[in-house]
Parts: C-alpha cells; structure tokens; sequence
C-alpha cells in the first residue's frame, strides 16, 4: 500500500533520513521504532509531505506522492495523529474533530463518524464541548487519533502515541489501536515503547540515525538480542 | 507592609518623573520686551510643573490603589456572589433585557447622531464619526489576518494607501466615479496583498510582521518618489477627486456632504460585518483558526494552508483598499504624510485592545482608540480650563501622548485578553475556570 524506496530528507544541511526503505501492506499495522533522533518523526513528516524528499520515492497505492504538497496527501487517504497531539486547543473536542474531516463534505457522514469515534473512544463524548486545551494528556491523545479517523484515511499514521503518558493510558490507547485494525485499518506506528509497539504490531523496522538497520516480524524483532539490549532494556 | 507600599509610590512616582522631565519639564516662556519704539521678543527657559503634578498623581494613585486592594477582593467576592444568583436563573431574563436596551439604545444613538443639535456641532462631530467608522473597517479587516489567521501584519495601512492611491489617480485621470472606485480600489489593495503573501507568506511570526512593515514604508516612499502619478509630498490636486457620492437626488438634496460619509461608512461596517460574521462560522474560517492554532496540524487535516494564509491577506486587504478610497474621495486632498508607520500600529493596537479575533471587541476596540485620543485633545482640556481655571497652564494636550500610552498598559495589565474577548481568547489568556464558574 504505502513504498518508501531509499527516501533521503534533510533538515536544512543536516541529513535526518539517509536512504530508508520500507512497506506497509493492507490491513497491517506496522511499527518504526528506533530512539529518540533517529528520525522516526522525520519519516512520518515526509510521508505527510511537510517535509521535502531529497532523494528517492514514495508511492502509495501505486501512485507517486513524494512530491505532492500535504494537503493533496490527506486527501489521498493518509492521515496522521501527530507527534505531541497537536489538538486545536481553542476549539472544542467536536471542533476538533470537525477539522479532521476538513477534506470532506460529506456532513451526514460526518456526523455519524463522529458517532463512531465516539464509541472507540467514550471519553471524548462527555468532553465534546470542552475546548482541546483542557483535556488530559491521555484524552488529548485519544482526541488526535479521533480527528485523524475523521478523514476516514486508508492509512493512519501514528506518531509516538504513548509519549507521556501513563502505563494505564497507553494500554488503553493501544488496545483502541488493536481494535481499529482488526476493523481493517492499515497502521502505521512510530514508537518509542518498543516493547508495546512491537506486541501490537504485525512487522517492525528499527531506525538507526537515519538508516533502518532491522526488518523483521514483530514477534521475531521482539525476541532477537540486538533489540532485546538496545530498545527493550533486557 | 505600609512602608513597602509607601517605598512602591515613591518609586513610581520617581520614574515618571526621571521619565517625563526631559521632555515636558522645561518650557520656554515669550516675552514682549518693548524698549523705546523697538520690541523684541525675549524667550527665558521656565520650569513647568507638569512633570511634577504627574507625578504627584502616580504617588497618590499608588497609595491608593495598594490600599484599595483589600476593596477590590470584596468587590470581586460581592460579584461572585450576583454571577452565583444569575446562574440560578434569577437574574438571567433582567441581564438579557438590559443588554437588549443597551442595544437599541447604542443602534439609535448610532442612526441619529448626525441629526442631533446644531448644524455646525453636527458637522464636527459627524466628521469624527466618519474618522471612527473608517478606523473600525481598518481594525476588521486586519482581524482577519491577525485575529483569525494569526499572522501578524505591521504594515496594513499600505493597502490603505493602495486604495486611496488608485482611486484618486484613477478619479483624476480617467474620472473614476465613486461606486466602481469603490470596488476598483479594494481589488487593487487585494491585489498588492496576493503579491505580497506569495513570497512572504512562507515565513512564519516575527518574519512575517518584518516583511509587512517595509512594505507598508516601502508603499509610502514609493508614493512619495513617484512624483509624476501622485505628486509626491505635495500631493494630488484637489479639485479633481469626485469627492461626491452618486447617491438618488432625494439623498443628496437632503443632509449636508458629512452625513453622506457618515451612513456610508456606517453602510460599509455593517456589511463587512455581516460578511465576516458568515465566514467566521464557513469552512474558511474554520480553516483560518485552525492555521493560527498550529500550522502543522492545519497541514496534516489537509488544510492547503498557504493558499488559505493568502486569502486572508487578500480580504484583509480588500477592506483597508475601500476603506481608503472612502477616505480619498470624503478629505479630497493628502499627501504620503497620512500613511506612516504610526496608522499601522495603531490599527494593530485597536484589534489587540479590543479583543483579538471578536468582532464586537475589535469595535470597540477602534471606537476607543480613536476617541481617547480625540478626548484629550479636544473635549477634556476645554472642560477643565473653563471649570479648572488652575488646570489651564498644565495642558493636558502636551499629555496625550503619555496619558494614552498610560491607558494602553493598564488596560494590558488588567484586561489582556482584549475588552470583548472572544471565547477563545479567554481560554488562552487562563481566564476559563472563570468562564465556567460563570
């Protein structure tokens, strides 16, 4: 579905992403783990198209995206919960979600998406008049990846969904993120927690300062040594 | 505790003083000395006590206040208690009745001010009020930009210029009549403002208000330079500027040029408003808040977030074009001298001041900042020398500067969030747990 073939990107002179190629098929949910600078975020932004490819392709579903513009990408069928949230945290949690599906115009099936997202996430339906910026960490979370469901992507991309938050919040979020792909989403997840992310996960690719060094299964990366000693703390 | 307030006053006061002295401590006093058949004029530095009743006025003020502040807890304690009340419905209808008359009154007082008193009176003050209905559709159109979108533009009165600019040449030249102008002078200003936004757009904050600034002085300069289009600093001629509106005979037959001016500005404020109104609730302005919020995230909905930047410039500066071709057409005569730096900033004052991205607040905004001013020009310094003789030495005027600055940062210091706010400024200022409690 989504082909990355030896991307290079840069921010400014310095090269985040050295040649990086990878796949995520139908259905799957496929992780990037790798720590913190080895531009897992980078990777994500330049699949979205905010940030420039210097070398190499990206097609998703057979066609070429890497030069097309970020609001082009979206409408394609990608979109992404962002590293750090990024909600509009002046505009309510019903706003917020309005936004995410600001590709459509579909109202009616907006309205009943937003139903949906609702019920991936019943939290949010008690919020749905609060303004963004007072949600908790974990419901801000939860928000993002609701707002990214509502332009009803082909492929959702997930950036470091578990960053700062509770043990407690994360097992929710994931097992949210579990259910979601067994009712046919593609995922595409970059995590620190390579521990939760390789469990959740059908392959796993680990990034190296801007090269992927492994590309396994996620059950076969979770148990070699390599990742066992750098990311797994064993 | 007392002797620390004391020290504070003191302090303050000080200030003003070290801050003031040099500029309106020492005056110069004219004396005719007459010698035999031959007078000179004999001019001797004098000190004024300007400075010194200003800073008087700063220590009392400090004592005061530090000691009010006890005053102001129960005040705020009794508030609560009436905003408890209101909550409980009690007071609900009576406030909505109240606020509903406040309106009436505010519209009929708006419609009828050019018929009030004497015809001379009238004109004067109907001309202000032309000055602010113009200052209020400077302040909305920049609210799309620095209110909505977020962008923070420094050199709006460049498209000001702009308007004014096309349509007098355009007047002169080809005898533009005032209602095509209108719309021809907008669209040159909106013009200017696509050229502008496309290669500036691509920066972000503080860039971006630097770009806008030299191009405000850019647009004046060139004005001034282009001697052979706009007659440079001598300005345009006069007489040539259709200064008349083609309005139906029974309008023109009826009330003075003034008033003309007067309800088409007004005309012009109400549409602009009832317009802004609509886009704020569209799909665009939408958009435009969810830019200012977080540009990235804008991006990652699938907003095309530059495009949508340069629309706002474009309406923003479609509403300062028609705004000056109403000023060219109402003064007749101007020179590059009535767009500066100055205008801009003050503009940019009026939205803040008013409530950045409110458009009742930005109003409000605009109305006050043009009148401050104009009070303590005009009105307050007549007042006080004819009921204050003692005052009449002080001049006040020599104090507008000052006392208007004053007026600005206490009003940032007590009210940031603007006087209207809208709702989101009040989050954003921490003023939510009020709202909610509210």
């Amino acid at each position: 579905m989504l082909v990355l073939d030896n991307i290079h990107s840069a921010y400014g002179k310095i090269e985040a992403l050295k040649g990086i190629s990878l796949e995520v098929n139908e259905g799957e949910i496929v992780t990037l783990i790798g720590a913190n600078g080895a531009g897992k975020s980078t990777t994500l932004m330049t699949i979205c198209g905010v940030n420039r490819v210097k070398q190499g392709t990206i097609s998703f579903k057979g066609e070429r995206i890497d030069s097309l513009p970020p609001h082009v990408i979206v409408r394609k069928g990608i979109s992404q919960a962002p590293e750090g949230r990024r909600i509009f945290p002046r505009l309510t949690v019903i706003e917020n979600l309005e936004m995410g599906a600001f590709v459509r115009t579909d109202a009616e099936a907006i309205g009943k998406d937003i139903e949906y997202v609702f019920g991936l996430f019943p939290i949010l339906r008690e919020r749905r008049q609060q303004l963004g910026g007072t949600l908790s960490g974990g419901e801000q979370q939860m928000l993002a990846i609701a707002r990214a469901l509502m332009a009803r992507p082909k492929l959702l991309l997930l950036d470091e969904p578990s960053l700062g938050l509770a043990p407690i919040v994360v097992a929710k979020i994931f097992e949210a993120i579990k259910g979601l792909n067994r009712q046919g989403a593609t995922i595409f997840l970059v995590e620190q927690n390579a521990r939760m992310a390789l469990k959740l996960a059908h392959r796993g690719y680990v990034l190296e300062t801007g090269r992927i060094t492994m590309n396994d299964t996620a059950a076969a990366l979770l148990n070699s040594r390599r990742v066992q000693e750098a990311y797994l703390g064993a | 505790m007392y002797l620390s307030r004391l020290k504070t006053s003191f302090l303050a006061a000080v200030w003003i003083l070290i801050l003031t002295f040099p500029l309106a401590g020492i005056g110069t006093r004219e004396t005719k000395v007459v010698t035999g058949e031959e007078s000179t004029i004999k001019q001797e530095l004098v000190l004024r006590s300007g400075p010194f009743l200003l800073a008087g006025v700063v220590f009392a003020c400090g004592l005061l206040w530090l000691g009010v502040k006890p005053l102001g807890r129960v005040i705020h304690a009794v508030s609560r208690r009436a905003r408890n009340l209101s909550a409980r419905g009690g007071f609900m209808i009576w406030k909505r009745v109240v606020l509903a008359g406040l309106m009436l009154a505010v519209i009929v007082a708006v419609l009828s001010m050019p018929f009030w008193g004497s015809e001379r009176a009238m004109r004067k003050y109907v001309d202000l009020g032309v000055e602010v209905w113009l200052y209020v559709l400077l302040a909305l159109g920049l609210n799309i930009t620095i209110g909505w979108t977020g962008l923070l533009v420094l050199g709006y009165v460049a498209f000001f210029c702009i308007g004014a600019y096309v349509y007098a040449i355009l007047s002169i030249q080809c005898g533009l009549p005032f209602w095509p102008g209108l719309l021809v002078g907008g669209l040159s200003a909106s013009i200017a403002g696509i050229l502008l936004g496309i290669p500036s757009l691509r920066l972000r904050g503080d860039y971006l208000a630097i770009v806008t600034l030299g191009f405000g002085e850019t647009i004046r300069y060139l004005m001034q330079n282009l001697k052979s289009v706009t007659g440079g600093m001598q300005g345009l001629p006069n007489q040539d500027i259709s200064g008349t509106i083609a309005v139906p005979a029974w309008i023109s037959d009826g009330p003075p040029r003034s008033v003309h001016y007067y309800f088409l500005t007004l005309t012009l404020v109400v549409i602009v408003v009832l317009l802004l109104r609509r886009l704020n609730n569209s799909r665009i302005g939408r958009a435009w808040v969810a830019i200012r919020e977080d540009e990235v995230a804008a991006q990652a909905m699938g907003i095309n977030t530059f495009k949508l930047k340069v629309l706002a410039f474009a309406l923003s500066a479609f509403v300062a074009g028609m705004a000056g071709v109403v000023f060219a057409a109402r003064i007749g005569y101007f020179t590059p001298d009535a767009f500066k730096f100055e205008t801009s900033v003050l503009v940019v004052a009026m939205v803040i001041l008013g409530g950045m991205g409110s458009i009742p607040g930005v109003i409000a905004g605009a109305a006050l900042l043009w009148l401050i001013p104009w009070a303590l020009r005009d009105p307050i310094p007549r007042f006080l020398s004819t009921h204050f003789p003692a005052m009449e030495n002080v001049g006040i005027e020599d104090y507008q500067l000052a006392i208007f600055g004053g007026i600005l940062v206490l009003m940032m210091i007590f009210r940031p969030q603007g006087l209207i706010p809208s709702r989101r400024a009040s989050y954003e200022m921490g003023l939510e747990e009020e709202e909610e409690s509210r």
